[in-house]
């Protein structure tokens, strides 16, 4: 009779409650997007099949007046060179196994961490005091004003950000050449309040974005990052943004010398549509169509015409209205010249012959393709949340309720951005576009060079 | 009672899954074992064979020719051209890869869910159909010849890297590089190589994994119908065992006239996979020398601030086991310092313990690296074939998760005390003159 009575629906429901609560694991998955009280946006989703928890943390920056600060903060803030004894911030991402990277952009900066579900507190307390850093000092200031290139180039994708700058200071500064450029001397002229500044204008909440997913429950997560910045002040947000359509799209061929005397390395930059803008991906399948390793049309034409040994890779950034596509092209000093031509040809051929529906199928399909099986990487799920995240917009079922923008190409489209005079691979103008940034020995770079004139940039 | 039932019913919904990695296992009637690890998550499929046979199942007088079968396999077979099958997965955005080791040789390709049809086919042509002519053997043997032959004469590290490693493993058969013997190899018999594919059609030399998004019934169908017609052409391979190394200090200046750095290898012999040591020893290899907590890293560069480079391979066989340390530095001073500190360092290890913080970053990371890799299809695969062959056992995931969160202080003493020690030790200097 007592059992019986115990079995009450309240009962039932309480017990329910409870249980969830000790055993959360199958509870299907729930996302929580949301802002602050003091202007986080946040994106939280629990995926217990992931067993750990994965969160990146993207700062937009507001003013890029020296390039060399934002660098100089994350050397002060993250190195643990510079930050000996261990700073308290560092001690935190270490007890979390300091599982941590750092992607440098030009105007922004994405932290990514990966962390045990037990150490989701420590998470926070590491958000807090990143946000709230008191850590500079004049000794580490010092220390890394005077080490600065070693610092920096101990970075493995530093060619990439110097490429990066260079490329946008073409783009959109060709008045002020010197805006974008990492300083070698100017840097002397920096002093400790550059980076305390810099830090507290742009290492805001209102000017960040969380996405975190794993094995959280995103309610209470939300509760404890709302918890920790309650006495922060109340900021609005300001980004600095490159527009896609203010770009200057001449062709420039710069030499930059490291002082090394390794193989070259080519970075060819396009600027491409934001993407949330259906063009983006029109051009993906045509950079893909030209620039495809080893199926492209360049990649055949390189080979047939003997060039040994080469190797294309790209990979596409994304800024707030703008994206470009960084092409890193490996080819032995002799052949630089002649794979340029050789891609220049590829990229004028599109107007002339066009682009059959044979070939449109193939290379949408292996976008379509690799977009999918790269899904399943828990950082492209992330970064792909950043990239929304630029155009400030929640996520829109389009009109075919399709969320994914690719399946609403169209091969009559695509032949449209061919002829479109602003875009990148456009065919109505006999004007060469495209930043092709050449790393290597400037003498034997030039010393094949017959038809480029480059220009050439010393950076250390 | 009815209530009772029900309440029954909600409490299975609420008790977690117990595997981390969900796998199911058979085999076909030819030999060839099936590891299946279904996740409906995914959007795309791995197939990965998974040979038992490596460069050590090679008859000793062309130890490394099966090296060659690394590229050979992507050769023409009797529907495929010459790389067709990369040509294919790459258009569909896919990815495939495959490698040798002594041990074992793996092949893998990842490709979206809707094709993998063409997969378990171009697996099956691989594996059946394979054309060897003696031209494209010939071809690939002095390709790799070329390439080694290039390495040994232009790179000093790549040299004292080989010298360091046949010092530590001294008689056995890892002492041979995975390439074979280089002024033996544009000896090798073209019809040798040719017999070794036997090694790797064998179906009993076979564990075939399938992870990611896939129909668990369907697929028992398709895998019987491509792989089933194998047949045992040779003698299987030997289950994997420890190799127990020879100890023996050694030490050895070599004096250059031209190098771009000086240098100093120290090489440490180190635990077989099947060896309860592994695990403990892998926490050491991330303490000592991880790129994000290298204790190293932190004394020598954040501490001292020394010019030094740090840099380490592990060589992750499954019989027997090498880590190699690198230090470079311009000055020579510097390293004389480093190999004095290195010194007092594992003699603390064999002494004092972690502090529990350390311990317990080693072991978070050792634990997150581990869950990352289980994102992967094909790591998820790699990882339950080894397992499966090593041991037999399914839960790899769980048993790895236990044995690494079980580990204390005094487990990094005593595997401090058997593997750092001098006599485990084989030390180089590479210096200018």
């Amino acid at each position: 009779m007592y059992f019986q009575n115990s079995l009450r629906p309240r009962s039932i429901i309480i017990l329910i409650f409870i249980l969830a609560i000790i055993f959360p694991a199958n509870i299907p998955g729930q996302a929580l997007e949301q802002t602050t009280s003091k202007g986080l946006r946040t994106n939280l989703i629990k995926d217990p099949s992931l067993m750990f928890i994965h969160a990146e943390i993207v700062i937009y920056y507001s003013e890029i007046s020296d390039p060399a600060v934002p660098y100089l903060t994350l050397m002060n803030i993250f190195d643990a060179q510079i930050n000996n004894p261990q700073s308290g911030l560092l001690n935190i991402l270490f007890k979390m196994g300091n599982d941590v990277e750092i992607d440098y952009k030009l105007d922004h900066l994405i932290i990514k961490i990966n962390f045990l579900p037990a150490d989701v507190n420590q998470f926070v307390n590491f958000l807090k005091s990143l946000y709230n850093y008191r850590g500079f000092s004049l000794k580490k200031f010092n220390y890394s004003i005077k080490n600065f290139w070693d610092l920096f180039t101990k970075k493995n994708e530093w060619k990439r950000i110097i490429a990066a700058q260079i490329a946008f200071n073409r783009l959109f500064n060709q008045d002020h050449p010197e805006q974008f450029l990492l300083p070698g001397k100017k840097l002397g002229r920096l002093n400790l309040s550059h980076i305390r500044s810099f830090h507290k204008k742009n290492y805001t909440l209102p000017n960040s974005y969380l996405t975190v997913q794993g094995d959280i429950n995103p309610y209470v997560l939300f509760g404890l990052i709302e918890k920790a910045f309650r006495n922060f002040k109340n900021l609005k947000a300001s980004y600095s943004q490159f527009r896609y359509d203010h770009y200057k799209s001449d062709r420039k061929v710069i030499i930059v010398d490291d002082g090394s005397n390794g193989n070259p390395i080519i970075y060819w930059i396009d600027p491409l549509p934001p993407s949330d803008n259906i063009d983006h991906h029109h051009n993906r399948i045509i950079n893909n169509i030209l620039f495809g390793y080893p199926l492209g049309r360049i990649s055949r034409s390189a080979s047939s015409s003997g060039i040994k040994n080469f190797n294309i890779s790209w990979v596409i950034h994304h800024h707030r209205n703008i994206s470009v596509v960084c092409k890193k092209i490996r080819v032995g000093y002799r052949d630089i010249e002649k794979f340029i031509m050789i891609a220049d040809n590829a990229i004028s051929k599109l107007g002339v012959g066009r682009i059959s529906r044979k070939e449109y199928l193939d290379s949408y399909n292996y976008v379509f393709q690799k977009e999918r099986i790269d899904s399943d990487n828990y950082e492209m799920k992330a970064g792909e949340k950043i990239a929304r995240s630029f155009s400030g917009k929640k996520v829109k079922e389009s009109k075919t309720g399709q969320k994914n923008p690719l399946k609403e190409l169209s091969y009559e489209d695509f032949s449209r951005i061919l002829s479109d005079p602003s875009g990148s691979y456009n065919v109505n103008r006999n004007k060469k576009k495209g930043i092709i940034i050449i790393f290597g020995n400037p003498s034997l770079v030039k010393k094949y060079l017959r038809n480029i004139k480059p220009e050439i940039i010393k950076i250390r | 009672m009815r209530k009772l039932i029900n309440i029954c019913f909600i409490l299975l919904l609420f008790i977690p899954l117990h595997s981390v990695i969900r796998v199911s296992n058979f085999s076909l009637p030819n030999g060839i074992t099936v590891l299946l690890a279904p996740d409906d998550k995914m959007n795309s499929v791995c197939v990965l064979t998974y040979h038992k046979n490596g460069v050590a199942s090679d008859p000793s007088d062309i130890r490394g020719a099966s090296y060659l079968y690394q590229k050979l396999m992507f050769l023409e077979t009797d529907n495929l051209s010459p790389y067709e099958r990369i040509r294919f997965i790459m258009k569909n955005g896919g990815r495939s890869s495959g490698k040798v080791n002594y041990d074992n040789s793996v092949f893998y390709q990842v490709v979206p869910a809707s094709d993998l049809n063409y997969a378990l086919w171009l697996e099956s042509e691989r594996l059946q159909k394979l054309k060897l002519s003696d031209r494209e053997i010939i071809k690939q043997r002095k390709s790799v010849y070329d390439r080694i032959y290039r390495f040994i004469n232009r790179s000093i590290h790549f040299r004292a890297g080989e010298w360091v490693r046949k010092e530590l493993f001294g008689n056995s058969i890892y002492k041979t590089p995975l390439y074979g013997d280089i002024e033996k190899l544009n000896t090798f018999d073209t019809g040798r190589i040719k017999r070794i594919y036997q090694n790797f059609s064998n179906p009993k030399n076979i564990i075939l994994v399938i992870s990611g998004k896939f129909d668990e019934e369907e697929i028992r169908e398709k895998i019987e119908r491509y792989f089933g017609s194998l047949e045992s052409k040779s003698i299987p391979a030997k289950d994997p065992v420890a190799v127990p190394l020879s100890k023996g200090y050694k030490y050895e200046n070599w004096m250059r006239e031209v190098i771009p750095e000086n240098f100093i290898l120290i090489g440490l012999r180190a635990p077989s996979k099947l060896s309860l040591d592994y695990t403990y020893f892998k926490l050491l290899v991330y303490y000592l020398l991880d790129e994000r907590t290298s204790k190293l890293k932190r004394i020598f560069k954040s501490n001292l601030k020394m010019d030094v480079d740090i840099s380490f391979d592990f060589s992750n066989n499954i019989g027997a086991n090498s880590l190699l340390i690198k230090i470079s530095s311009k000055k020579r001073a510097e390293l004389e310092r480093v190999r004095f500190y290195i010194k007092r360092l594992f003699e603390m290890l064999m002494t004092d313990r972690l502090t529990t913080s350390e311990l317990r970053t080693m072991k978070s990371l050792m634990e997150i690296d581990f869950l990352k890799n289980l994102t992967m299809p094909e790591k998820i695969s790699l990882v339950l074939a080894e397992n499966y062959h090593m041991s037999g056992n399914l839960d790899y995931g769980n048993m790895f998760l236990k044995r690494v969160r079980k580990i204390n202080s005094f487990d990094i003493v005593r595997i401090s005390k058997k593997y750092l020690r001098k006599e485990n030790t084989v030390i180089l200097n590479v210096f200018s003159k």
